[in-house]
């Protein structure tokens, strides 16, 4: 038996001394989440507004706009992950007057995304590392990590957002004659579901809004739940009954919430990154007037 | 915890190490290994553990009273014993495996609302398997095959085994538990063999079935979108898929059971390799195969009263075989399909022509049509119902079959062919024989290791077969 383990230990140090060496080079080079995290973490007690939420949110919502705003939202962020971000950074948060919930029509779908918990465990604390999985370490996404590695070494940055945690750089997907694609189809496909067999994942999404609304009226801090503007064409094809649910369901956050469902708000596709997902000019002026029509409905 | 996870790989050199620490104390060893498996069991879920000691009790509480009944000639108490061990047993089983399934059918005929009759209770990872074995127990006891055993902790050690608890291989009483029953030895040799197997197995696993799902997954979830060239590669990487994934798992158990000195029952072997269906049959899930043989088939009449019985039999058992896999009319339709198939060939006297015969280059295109025909049987098992399998196959036979399919990582999928032709390669080149095919070198160790390494990232996901 000594031989045996011997022989594995000799066989497996390489490979482990590899493997730490490239952990502590991933876990060492900025990103979104570390950038966001250390924000949090130093700018806290500052922020009066501040915006959770997936892609729509960090895409959408444009801080600059804002008074003392933050967006703390990134892609694929489920409610859950929401929830847990305002529960850790709530009590920091001596200035904040606002949370903004921007949502889409998958928002109420999105349990949590498992690949991106290893950046909330990482880099957010969110998770705890233990027990171990392949989500406590970025060396066991071995592609991913040395992709990272190679192009923090070519262009020296890989962080995606901007200073006040808005995304930079996101073009979506451009088809063959190099025209942006706005995926109407293929996101609304994706997107729709029926009530009855997603049933257990809203109960769970809607749970977690209540939280979030439980933790703002707790703090009283108002709860901005926006539901994001879309392509005509896109809500189209979307079930009219998933329409009405969600809309129903975000209504009775009202009067603790505002509730604004700015879905049909005037949008081209060349105002679009996709059907779902508005531009960096397009944000600013769509959050321009989100937050005039906020100050008109609270005063 | 899955075979696949950082988990297991802390957790199995910790019971390793442990278990041949206790050598020489064979009850220790066997205790040991109860606790182990609970441990490796409730990792999923610990409230199901109640389920499996309770039916560790029963099936050996039950053994001991059917072979104490025989003892004394009292051959109806014997049979009392055995219809209530195997009712309850089976009954668990259908409770969670199957009432909402057939509930919920009765209520469509009925033209009913299932809703409030309907349970929705989760169903234990594993519990097909374990019942299947314990049933086989106490059929074997009852027809006095083999002694029941006295010891508690043997007979635990045996039921609840962590490497084939949840997803085999169905042992049986006449391997195993003599197995538990006798002094094990640490023997270098067979523990180097053992973790070969489970390289090959999580190479299987890892490179093989895992990075199929990233192609399949995408299109099976947007199918009325996709031309029929994606459908098609979908369909042919899904048999990829399924084997790389049932038989990487039976590695990786056989493999893991050899570190503890255990042998296990083979599983697969290279059922794609099968010249027709009837032989693709002697060589797959292998172990659930010769259960639904001797203990439903044969005791049918199996094929000794004429043709027309027979085929009865072998529609019966692969119906039972397809509802085995999941609550679902797709799985019937997949039992079915497949008598079909095993029936033109037992109409023409052919389903024994291939019986301990290796295949030969000559024969490939034998092989590529039995490939063909079960990649069809598979577009069953993978959808979710039989309307959508139908759609599946319709959209597979048009215009578009010849379209580039949009949206593929095509430096990926020209990885996963070399990765795939290696295993193929590797697998033709040992299919006589059962050990990982692999050559005994560290540079190849080294490949493979990384190769897992490199694709396992963050696509990994659960065995098929534990939902079953």
């Amino acid at each position: 038996m000594r031989k045996l383990v011997t022989k594995l230990i000799l066989f497996f140090l390489p490979l482990i001394v590899f493997a730490v060496g490239v952990e502590i080079v991933v876990e060492n080079i900025p990103n979104s989440y570390s950038y966001k995290s250390n924000y949090m973490t130093s700018h806290a007690a500052d922020i009066k507004t501040l915006v959770l939420g997936s892609s729509n949110a960090y895409d959408g919502i444009c801080p600059y706009e804002l008074p003392n705003c933050f967006n703390l939202a990134n892609s694929g962020q489920a409610l859950e992950d929401d929830y847990r971000l305002l529960s850790m950074y709530i009590d920091s948060m001596d200035s904040l007057k606002m949370v903004i919930l921007p949502l889409g029509y998958h928002s109420l779908l999105s349990s949590q995304t498992m690949p991106r918990r290893l950046y909330y465990t990482v880099y957010m604390h969110l998770y705890s590392r233990w027990p171990l999985s392949q989500y406590s370490f970025e060396a066991y996404d071995m592609q991913n990590a040395l992709r990272k590695i190679k192009e923090y070494i070519l262009t020296g940055d890989i962080t995606r957002c901007d200073s006040l945690g808005q995304r930079l750089y996101y073009e979506g997907t451009v088809d063959e004659n190099g025209k942006r694609d706005m995926q109407i189809d293929f996101l609304s496909h994706h997107d729709s579901f029926e009530i009855t067999k997603k049933r257990d994942v809203i109960d769970s999404c809607a749970n977690y809004l209540h939280l979030i609304d439980s933790i703002c009226q707790r703090y009283n801090v108002r709860l901005v739940i926006v539901q994001m503007p879309v392509l005509s064409q896109y809500k189209a094809q979307l079930p009219v009954e998933q329409i009405m649910i969600q809309d129903s369901l975000l209504r009775s956050f009202t009067p603790s919430a505002i509730y604004i469902n700015a879905s049909e708000w005037p949008l081209s596709s060349k105002d679009c990154y996709n059907a779902t997902h508005i531009s960096d000019a397009t944000s600013i002026s769509f959050t321009k007037e989100l937050y005039e029509y906020i100050i008109r409905l609270t005063h | 915890m899955a075979f696949n996870s950082l988990t297991f790989a802390f957790f199995l050199p910790v019971v390793f190490a442990v278990y041949w620490q206790l050598q020489g104390h064979l009850r220790w060893q066997n205790a040991f290994v109860v606790l182990a498996s609970y441990v490796f069991y409730g990792w999923w879920d610990w409230r199901f553990l109640g389920l499996i000691v309770f039916s560790s009790l029963l099936t050996w509480g039950t053994g001991l009273l059917i072979a104490n009944a025989l003892r004394t000639q009292n051959n109806k108490l014997a049979k009392l014993w055995f219809i209530g061990t195997i009712t309850i047993n089976l009954g668990i089983l259908c409770i969670f495996k199957y009432y909402d399934f057939f509930v919920s059918s009765l209520c469509t005929l009925l033209q009913i609302d299932a809703t409030k009759h309907l349970l929705h209770l989760v169903l234990p990872v594993g519990i097909s398997f374990y019942t299947f074995q314990g049933i086989s127990y106490s059929v074997d006891v009852y027809r006095r095959n083999i002694l029941p055993t006295n010891n508690l902790l043997t007979f635990c050690a045996f039921l609840t085994f962590f490497p084939q608890l949840v997803a085999g291989p169905i042992e049986r009483a006449t391997n195993l538990l003599p197995q538990f029953d006798s002094p094990r030895r640490f023997h270098y040799q067979e523990a180097v063999e053992g973790l070969r197997r489970i390289l090959w197995g999580l190479f299987k696993k890892v490179v093989i079935a895992d990075t199929c799902a990233t192609f399949i997954n995408p299109v099976w979830d947007t199918y009325s979108h996709q031309p029929a060239s994606a459908l098609i590669l979908a369909a042919l990487l899904f048999s990829i898929q399924i084997y790389g994934d049932f038989s990487g798992y039976s590695d990786i158990a056989i493999g893991t059971a050899r570190l503890f000195g255990i042998k296990l029952r083979e599983n697969f072997r290279t059922p794609y390799f099968s010249r027709d269906v009837a032989e693709f049959w002697q060589r797959w899930h292998i172990s659930l195969n010769t259960w639904f043989v001797d203990y439903v088939y044969i005791p049918l009449g199996g094929s000794r009263n004429g043709k027309a019985r027979t085929i009865s039999n072998t529609f019966v058992v692969f119906l039972l075989s397809g509802l085995w896999h999941g609550a679902e009319w797709s799985f019937v339709g997949w039992g079915l399909y497949h008598a079909l198939l095993f029936m033109i060939l037992l109409i023409t006297n052919r389903t024994h022509r291939y019986r301990n015969e290796v295949a030969t280059y000559t024969q490939i295109p034998q092989i590529v049509l039995t490939f063909i025909l079960l990649t069809m049987g598979w577009i069953l098992f993978r959808a979710p119902d039989i309307e959508t399998a139908w759609e599946f196959v319709y959209s597979m036979c048009n215009s578009t079959i010849f379209s580039i399919p949009q949206g593929i990582h095509f430096t990926r999928l020209v990885c996963l062919l070399m990765c795939i032709f290696a295993m193929v390669f590797f697998e033709w080149r040992n299919r006589t024989k059962n050990e990982a095919p692999i050559p005994h070198s560290f540079i190849v160790y080294y490949v493979i290791v990384f190769a897992i390494w490199w694709f396992s990232g963050r696509a990994s996901s659960d065995f098929i077969y534990f939902q079953f």
